[in-house]
């Protein structure tokens, strides 16, 4: 075959496979004016673009690839959703496709490109990428929005990004509707002054009609701070191809659930943590290529992103098929550090032993639950989780790897909770742990809760599970506390779900429903695990948010060593 | 000397015949497997072994990443490169990261024989 006959036949398959992706844009274009948002006909028209748009580089056709080029910009640009399809976006795009019909024909008639002029084309490809560069660059900053919840110093050195999260870029759309919605509370607001100012008596369908508006507001402004973790999980594999090099390790790094929207300060919370948990999988889980395989794995190792959205939780999880931990060496060094005794480490379950690598002083003292090279201990990582209000559990099996899960709500800003009274304090429970709050009275007190093994248990709805008294972690009522329970003549009981299974937890009584605005706790609390973060209430004063997970934890424990 | 497989995949047929003419050019004793999609190269790759792959990254269906990891799965001897018309830095860790190749299309003489000379230079 000669070098003409090849090239002819190139060409040959050039404008057949051209053609075919043309006629596919064309269609694609066509029905994404009706339905703009598909989001998979997005992705095909973009992916045409690129074949034409290889193709033409391939040939050497580089006024067309420039232009293929221009137009897969712009299709970049509405899949990731920079800019929306609106009549001139779609009329720009078509008559790039018939530009590159009509130089196609060219092609096929004479060989070349011909000596079309594409300037204008060009210049609105390019204005339409410039309009989505300046509404990006004219987003708001809330810097103040931006730090992370933890108020006592940053833990972890801030990795420099090029990616921007202080700031975010809006439509004016969106502006519009955030200003008619304050325009209605403000409508509200006068009305209410006057119907207080003059004694109307109407106040009351007033307030609701302002809570609702209010509402409304928090409802879009918490629109605003959610973003994609894909944004963020980008920077990652930077990440791990520094460290895979490094160590001289292969590793794929997967992902699964990029689209899952979190709150923007959950997202800068956790985006060090979940950059540590990956540079530990590889440095300490997956093994080097060669030992893989003489271990019968793949000399390429995989890490696992994954997102997910339940119930207002984040769940992530960041797992690895490397060495994983030897649970029984985790015992084994629980007792030599003195954080339990073989008793206690033999009786524990295979979770709780794997959480006691995240103990303080734990990791600390061996490499293999450090995060690698930096010092920082897996204590450290699990208290930042725990300070963006989340949960940090970790499970292993050696030679299959090791998954850490992280829990979070998707906002931390402003919490649904349950307002409840014990040791005449008012405390707020996260209405996503609560399952229903039962009352007994008079001799249902010691039909419902019993003492196994002194610890309180309580039945509710044909199940025992334990129950957890606030003033039994406090101390007050000393040894064996809960004996006296049983002769009281009523008992509230809220049912709770956590990640250690149902308990109940014995309060003095229920108040309220109420959304609160959940701020970090003050340093002087920090120390009080079970205590996740304050509240001012709507008298005024300050209230405090449970951590469920720790409440459970100290509760059945303090009951077990007693 | 036993004869070499390379196997060639791209949703694009034109940039399939434009790699294959490179490659029958330079190492003709060399046998060329073509598939249009990831899940058809994995399956022409478990009936017979090959020495090379080449992979596009933007393909209906699973892209050159993915497939890349399932072929180092089936045989971690195989000389893997990611062909890509965008120098994307991400695309580049990516392969890094995995310890595969990476190169920008389109693929020159010069980059198959680099690709094939190693193979050949190294038994």
């Amino acid at each position: 075959m000669n070098n003409e006959e090849s090239w002819g036949r190139l060409i040959q398959e050039f404008l057949l496979e051209c053609a075919d992706s043309i006629g596919l844009i064309e269609r694609g274009l066509l029905e994404l004016e009706t339905n703009p948002k598909n989001k998979g006909l997005i992705d095909d028209v973009f992916r045409h673009t690129h074949t034409v748009k290889g193709n033409c580089l391939m040939l050497g056709f580089t006024k067309l690839e420039e232009l293929t080029h221009s137009a897969e910009t712009v299709m970049e640009l509405l899949r990731d959703g920079m800019i929306t399809m609106d009549g001139g976006v779609s009329s720009t795009l078509l008559s790039v496709v018939d530009c590159v019909v009509a130089t196609l024909k060219s092609i096929e008639k004479t060989g070349t490109e011909g000596d079309g002029d594409y300037t204008e084309l060009m210049g609105r490809l390019q204005h339409i990428q410039a309009a989505a560069a300046t509404s990006a660059g004219a987003g708001f900053s809330e810097n103040t929005a931006a730090e992370p919840p933890d108020g006592g110093g940053s833990t972890f050195n801030t990795e420099d990004s090029s990616l921007n999260l202080e700031t975010v870029a809006l439509p004016i759309s969106r502006l519009n509707t955030l200003m008619n919605v304050v325009g209605t509370v403000l409508v509200t607001f006068n009305q209410l002054r006057y119907s207080l100012t003059q004694n109307r008596g109407d106040y009351h369908q007033l307030l609701d009609t302002m809570e609702q508006q209010i509402q409304n507001l928090q409802d879009e402004v918490l629109q605003y701070r959610l973003q994609p973790v894909g944004h963020i999980w980008n920077t990652f594999h930077r990440l791990v191809r520094e460290v895979a090099v490094d160590s001289g390790k292969k590793v794929y790094l997967q992902m699964k659930g990029e689209d899952t929207e979190v709150d923007r300060s959950v997202l800068i919370s956790l985006k060090n943590i979940l950059g540590h948990l990956i540079r530990n999988a590889i440095d300490h889980g997956i093994e080097p290529p060669e030992v893989r395989l003489s271990r019968g794995k793949p000399a390429v190792g995989r890490v696992l992103l994954s997102g997910e959205q339940r119930h207002g939780n984040i769940y992530m999880e960041i797992s690895d098929d490397g060495a994983g931990i030897d649970v029984g060496k985790v015992r084994e060094k629980a007792v030599a550090l003195g954080l339990l005794t073989p008793q206690q480490a033999s009786a524990i379950d295979n979770t709780s032993a794997f959480n006691l690598i995240m103990e303080p002083g734990f990791s600390t003292a061996d490499s293999l639950s450090m995060v690698s090279g930096r010092g920082i201990g897996m204590d450290v990582v699990k208290s930042t989780v725990e300070k963006a209000g989340g949960v940090l559990s970790v499970s292993s099996t050696v030679g299959k790897g090791t998954c850490f899960s992280i829990r979070v709500p998707q906002s931390m800003a402003i919490v649904p909770v349950l307002v409840v009274r014990s040791m005449d304090e008012r405390f707020a429970i996260p209405q996503v742990n609560v399952i229903e709050l039962v009352s007994f009275y008079g001799d249902e007190v010691k039909e419902k809760v019993q003492m196994k093994l002194n610890s309180p248990m309580v039945s509710s709805r044909g199940r025992l599970v334990p129950m957890v008294r606030l003033s039994q972690i406090q101390g007050q009522y000393g040894d064996g506390g809960g004996h006296e329970l049983l002769s009281k003549g009523q008992c509230h009981v809220v049912m709770l779900r956590s990640e250690g299974g149902e308990f109940g937890l014995e309060v003095d009584g229920a108040d309220e429903l109420a959304n609160l605005v959940i701020k970090p706790l003050a340093r002087i609390f920090s120390h009080i695990n079970i205590l996740s973060g304050s509240a001012v209430m709507p008298d005024g004063t300050v209230s405090f948010l449970l951590n469920i997970e720790e409440v459970r934890k100290e509760g059945i424990c303090r009951v077990d060593t007693d | 000397m036993p004869q070499k497989t390379i196997l060639i995949v791209d949703d694009s047929s034109l940039a399939r015949m434009m790699v294959k003419n490179v490659v029958s050019q330079a190492f003709p004793q060399w046998e060329i497997l073509e598939a249009a999609t990831a899940d058809d190269g994995l399956n022409k790759v478990k009936n017979q072994p090959v020495s090379a792959a080449l992979l596009d990254f933007n393909m209906p269906g699973m892209n050159g990443i993915d497939m890349a990891a399932k072929l180092m799965e089936l045989d971690p001897k195989i000389s893997i490169h990611l062909v890509t018309a965008n120098i994307q830095e991400t695309m580049r860790q990516r392969a890094e990261a995995m310890g595969i190749g990476f190169i920008k299309k389109p693929v020159s003489k010069d980059d198959i024989v680099r690709i094939i000379g190693a193979i050949e230079g190294g038994q």
